[in-house]
């Protein structure tokens, strides 16, 4: 399939077979289900449970909810996972990417989005049943990606991408409502944690028809699926339009993945390592796959949600989704060591050529950019909304306010640079002008520390919880780090990597925000990108690491330059390829890594910043990131300064301004490229 | 959430439980610190401290999200010239400032704002939720309005407002007399009409209800705050009691369609027994005088639901 395969010499070496897999699993979940189901009947009466009627020891409510709760949970798991795997098997073959998950292409946070916005405007329509709301959220998601996707006939990177900007977006807007409307959404979030709870037999019905159905579809559709392995132009050569081919195939795996979401809200990576655990076990062919990948899916499902009932408290139970969130991350870093990547794209030319720019025009820039900064800092600092009204201060009133307002302003500043630098590093790094700091899995670990900490020290200090998140930012580098030197790494990889993490991050946030817990607003804040909470000395180090980042750029301007070029050429010319990757990953990771402690992880300023840097026609290197931390600095200022105002006396995360300005400027201009 | 009816009402028949007190102060014209010099400008970022403060007859010059303290019903209400500072989890420092507040009274729930709110005031902090919870929520939660209340000289008033607290509870209890007293649910029915959200140990209901002589039916573990999430044939428990559902209107009346047709729903014997009875909405996040409020509208619950 294109290169991206398991070693080959793995499976062959193990005998490892499709159904040994099945079996043990299958026998696993078996053996735990038999234990769950004892406890709501003993061994002895399980005759009743098909017979309908019950012995004299077991009184008929107990065999009622074995019948009702018990028994239609297991199909629910079965369904639920087979449509999963079966749906990510599709994905990972059209996608071309062994990482692609059901969610990849945005399904399931349109559908959080639509049950929240029902949730607070319109409950009526919840009386539709919550799938049907789930449904149309997830599939307007899946159609405003293959929209801007459309033009490059849903090429596996314009799915991908248009798949992380639409979740990315959909997901800020929810956190928005999570913030401030998060005591009436609590229902909202028990759905999103993946709980398979029944109370009957109505959802596993659903799910059984959508399921054959499905089944119905792919089959028709599998020949043509196949062909895609010759690629685009073999595809064409004999007749078959690879565009159509992938559209009809995505709206078949999103429907899928949109049934079960709908169903029973969001289970991550099952839907990844089952196909995954179909090829590693000897799956070779695609149908092979699209037979294995749902069987081990289903399994590992039913294995999972046993063993939540097992283990878990009766009745309030950590919901499935959750736990297979957390059991698939470390899982999904351990699988990246035994997968290949596809040969590296050719670099975008958008981002390739480096120009040189005119001497005079740059200096132009420079001040000009400066000097707006100054002037919206001052602006900023001095006038702003108070309770007789809007106010420009005097000097002595600013004076008596800037205590307050210097650390946020400073702050976000710091943090707008910082992005802006670590952008054009991974867009120069990766070749792909779509690339952006905020996937590569740093600003999510940052916030996985802080959960943790909430979660054992749940009053812990401002102070604390800063450098709990500092150390997760840590850690992730150190992981990209380590991945980064095993061998060469694609774009798309640390794209999917990125969307899986935050797939994670969404469910441990939703457990929290559903345990009913208002300390968890704190949380919420800080995700969306509130800046709050930054004290002085957290401004000043930000400061501080921004001026030496900004004086680091021109010592890795060259090498930053001829990498951009493929990194065949550089080595021809004599570049230290590994090193210089190691150190740009390096300043990449402790940039993001500040700045999300300031501004969370979700904004879109390292995206746009670089962006917008070479549409005022900057191509040399370091002037990019030169220019790109100014307009940072200068969105999140103006960002902070509305949230500070729009809203008053009510506060308006900065991070989440950017990123509704942000998410739909990048897909509208997906949308216009390759025109 | 609640009508604005509903709303009116409820804050009527709350008022007429703390109006005594309030008349008490405003006689002898200590009722609002700005009349003392020297006395103190309190800010209140969340509603357990802007009713604490209320109930000891003092306004604070600002407290958190106006709006939401009112759509909590929020008792007692707060006077219209109390500036507004914004939701809890970000209380507007600014706006604190410009007041000049010298005091901020928060509940450990806001604890992690100490270090951002120092630069402000001085902060005392109130315990009524934390660690494994506390289900002596009324003795707790006026231990805690004591221990404030001595510190800015009103420790009288903090007495006279528990006493009349326990009067209502003992009325409420009386009037109640001759109706059925099964142990009771507190439920907040999900859309989904598979789970529900239970207020038991820990919470406000759950100490009331005692006081009140009646049980909570879910003696399970809950959180700090008082509240758990369960499949709903967990109700199947405690086969003999009641449940009240939070009556938010249109999202209840979803999930209540959507139970009717829940094989496990009808099958409850609460259901079987037609037990089911809509409760007005309470703040489950308050204070002591939260208490009263969740006291009348289990009253007034116990009494739409009858003697049987």
């Amino acid at each position: 399939m294109n290169g991206v395969t398991t070693s080959p010499g793995r499976a062959r070496g193990t005998g490892l077979r499709p159904l040994h897999t099945v079996g043990v699993l299958g026998l696993l979940a078996a053996g735990i289900g038999a234990v769950c189901l004892s406890r709501y009947v003993p061994f002895a009466h399980w005759g009743g449970l098909l017979s309908g009627t019950s012995g004299t020891h077991v009184d008929d409510l107990r065999l009622l909810m074995a019948r009702y709760v018990y028994l239609p949970r297991c199909v629910v798991s079965l369904l639920a996972g087979a449509m999963l795997g079966l749906a990510g098997a599709m994905l990972q073959h059209v996608l071309r990417n062994p990482l692609a998950d059901p969610t990849t292409v945005g399904v399931s946070a349109g559908a959080s989005l639509s049950l929240a916005v029902v949730s607070l405007w319109f409950p009526a329509l919840l009386a539709y049943g919550r799938e049907v709301v789930a449904l149309v959220g997830g599939m307007a998601a899946l159609g405003l990606v293959l929209t801007v996707s459309w033009r490059r006939a849903f090429s596996p990177v314009g799915v991908i991408l248009g798949g992380l900007l639409v979740t990315l977006t959909a997901g800020a807007a929810t956190s928005v409502l999570m913030l401030f409307f998060g005591e009436s959404l609590v229902s909202v979030f028990v759905w999103q944690t993946g709980s398979l709870y029944q109370s009957g037999w109505s959802v596993a019905t659903q799910l059984a028809v959508e399921g054959v159905a499905g089944v119905v579809v792919v089959a028709l559709i599998v020949r043509p699926m196949a062909v895609l392995e010759l690629g685009d132009d073999g595809a064409r050569s004999i007749g078959f339009p690879p565009g159509l081919i992938r559209a009809t195939a995505l709206v078949a795996a999103a429907a899928l993945t949109g049934a079960v979401v709908s169903a029973v809200g969001v289970v991550g990576f099952v839907g990844l390592i089952g196909p995954w655990l179909a090829r590693f076990s000897g799956a070779r062919t695609l149908a092979q796959r699209l037979v294995w990948a749902p069987a081990i899916s289903a399994c590992l499902l039913w294995l999972a949600d046993g063993c939540v009932q097992m283990f878990g408290q009766p009745g309030a139970e950590v919901p499935t989704g959750v736990v297979t969130a957390l059991v698939g991350a470390p899982l999904l870093l351990w699988m990246m060591r035994y997968l290949r990547d596809p040969p590296p794209a050719a670099p975008s030319r958008d981002a390739a050529v480096p120009l040189a720019d005119r001497q005079r025009q740059r200096v132009a820039w420079g001040v000009a950019g400066a000097s707006i900064l100054v002037l919206c800092t001052v602006v900023a600092a001095a006038f702003n909304r108070e309770l007789a009204g809007w106010h420009w201060g005097a000097w002595d009133h600013v004076a008596s306010m800037l205590p307050l307002r210097a650390p946020r302003i400073g702050g976000a500043a710091a943090a707008g640079g910082m992005l802006g630098i670590a952008g054009v590093l991974m867009q120069r790094m990766t070749g792909n002008p779509m690339a952006s700091p905020e996937v590569l899995g740093v600003s999510s670990g940052a916030s996985l520390a802080m959960i943790v900490l909430m979660f054992a020290l749940p009053s812990a200090a401002s102070g604390m919880q800063m450098g709990a998140s500092a150390l997760g930012a840590l850690l992730a580098t150190m992981s990209v780090f380590a991945l980064a030197l095993r061998r060469t790494y694609s774009a798309e990889r640390l794209i999917l990597t990125g969307i899986a993490i935050t797939t994670v991050l969404g469910s441990l946030v939703a457990l929290l925000m559903a345990s009913g817990d208002p300390r968890m607003s704190f949380l919420a804040a800080w995700m969306a990108g509130s800046t709050y909470r930054v004290q002085m000395p957290a401004a000043m180090l930000a400061l501080g690491l921004l001026a030496a980042a900004i004086a680091l750029l021109p010592f890795i301007s060259r090498p930053l330059g001829i990498l951009t070029l493929g990194e065949q050429a550089a080595r021809s010319v004599g570049v230290a390829v590994r090193r210089y990757r190691l150190m740009m990953l390096g300043l990449t990771a402790v940039t993001t890594g500040a700045a999300t402690v300031i501004v969370g992880p979700v904004s879109f300023v390292g995206l746009m910043a670089p962006h917008i840097a070479r549409l005022l026609g900057f191509r040399h290197a370091a002037m990019q990131a030169l220019m790109a931390a100014f307009v940072g600095s200068v969105l999140l200022v103006v960002a902070d300064w509305l949230g500070r105002n729009l809203l008053f006396p009510n506060q308006v995360p900065a991070g989440l301004l950017v990123m509704f300005v942000g998410g739909p400027y990048f897909l509208i201009l997906m949308w216009k490229q390759n025109r | 959430m609640t009508s604005p009816k509903r709303r009116r009402l409820l804050a009527a028949s709350l008022l007429s439980v703390v109006a005594p007190a309030a008349r008490a102060l405003s006689t002898d014209g200590s009722a609002f610190p700005a009349a003392h010099p020297g006395s103190h400008r309190i800010a209140t970022p969340d509603r357990v401290s802007t009713e604490t403060l209320l109930a000891l007859g003092v306004a604070p010059v600002a407290a958190g999200a106006r709006s939401v303290y009112a759509a909590m019903g929020g008792t007692p209400p707060l006077p219209a010239d109390v500036a507004d500072i914004g939701y809890w989890f970000e209380p507007n420092l600014e706006v604190m400032r410009e007041l000049r507040v010298d005091l901020i009274l928060i509940e450990a729930m806001s604890s992690s704002l100490t270090d951002v709110l120092r630069r402000i005031a001085p902060i005392f902090v109130m315990d009524i939720y934390s660690g494994n919870g506390h289900p002596d929520f009324v003795e707790r939660s006026s231990s805690e309005m004591f221990r404030f209340a001595r510190s800015i000289g009103r420790e009288s008033i903090a007495q006279r407002y528990r006493r009349s607290l326990d009067a209502r509870l003992a009325a409420l209890r009386d009037g109640m007399r001759g109706y059925g007293r099964r142990p009771a649910f507190i439920a907040q029915l999900d859309p989904s009409g598979q789970s529900v959200f239970l207020y038991a140990r820990n919470c406000v209901a759950w100490d009331v209800m005692r006081r009140l002589g009646f049980d909570n039916a879910w003696t399970g573990a809950t959180n700090t705050y008082g509240c758990v999430q369960v499949g709903i044939d967990q109700l199947a428990s405690a086969p003999d009691a009641d449940l009240f559902y939070i009556d938010y209107g249109a999202q209840a009346q979803a999930a209540l369609a959507q139970l009717e047709d829940s094989v496990v729903w009808n099958s409850l014997p609460l259901v079987r027994r037609r037990r089911v009875y809509p409760i007005a909405p309470f703040d489950p996040l308050g204070g002591l005088p939260t208490a009263i409020q969740f006291a009348e509208s289990f009253h007034a619950a116990v009494v739409a639901r009858g003697r049987r």
